[in-house]
């Protein structure tokens, strides 16, 4: 009877009560929007974009302390950072939450987003961790396909 | 159970042996009508028995603890959690 202390450390639990980069932008150069149908968590991320940098990102939305929290850490992790360097720590992240690589191994900016490790071990918990994620990647596309026209 | 949200209450529970039913249960509509993002709903059947009663209820207990002041926006600093009296010993006794 003791609390999944591997699930929902402090450090979860702190971002989900105050989410950092967290509410709208007026003039976004991305907006993208995340859905979870299954469990019903929505996203909205904004971007901009200066140059090759995210030089500011915020989130809105509802969902899971998972979900939540997660999306919290990715902003600290990306922002300020170049698209190609956004890329490889998305990939690490997903590296961990998917294929079940070392949270060690993760670099220095992926610190916080190391406490979700423990979600691997609830399947059905994977996808509220990974949506932010997943929705930054779309995002990425979205200005990419964007600059090539 | 407050501003906690039905998957996560659901995975505590869980880690209590509990099993529960967390979120849409396929009625969309009806969430949206609510303006909620979902339900947990616990239910019973015949061969369920007072002390499962009993540990549903201090589960309960201990998911509040642990989310009660995790509300975004609405943290406060929350007093040492009293510990939750043990149901199944409480039945021994009697």
């Amino acid at each position: 009877m003791e609390i999944p202390d591997e699930l929902y450390r402090e450090v979860i639990l702190d971002h989900y009560r105050s989410p950092r980069h967290h509410g709208k932008m007026e003039k976004p150069d991305v907006l993208e929007w995340g859905k979870n149908p299954l469990c019903g968590d929505e996203l909205e991320l904004y971007l901009t974009v200066n140059g090759d940098k995210i030089t500011d990102l915020k989130f809105d939305g509802k969902g899971c302390s998972i979900s939540q929290a997660s999306a919290s850490m990715m902003t600290e992790a990306v922002v300020g950072k170049s698209l190609a360097q956004v890329k490889a720590i998305v990939s690490d992240f997903k590296g961990m939450m998917m294929e079940g690589k070392p949270a060690d191994a993760l670099p220095d900016d992926l610190e916080d987003a190391k406490s979700l490790e423990g979600v691997q071990k609830y399947p059905v918990r994977i996808k509220c961790a990974l949506l932010s994620w997943n929705t930054l990647l779309e995002a990425l596309k979205k200005l990419e396909s964007r600059k090539a026209a | 159970m407050g501003s906690i949200h039905p998957h996560d209450l659901g995975t505590v529970l869980d880690e209590d042996g509990i099993a529960v039913r967390a979120g849409h249960h396929c009625c969309q509509p009806l969430m949206r009508r609510f303006g909620i993002s979902g339900t947990t709903r616990a239910s019973f059947y015949i061969y369920n028995t007072e002390q499962e009663v009993d540990k549903l209820a201090h589960s309960l207990e201990r998911a509040k603890t642990l989310f009660d002041a995790c509300a975004p926006g609405t943290f406060k600093v929350q007093e040492s959690p009293k510990p939750a009296s043990e149901p199944s010993k409480k039945t021994q006794k009697k």
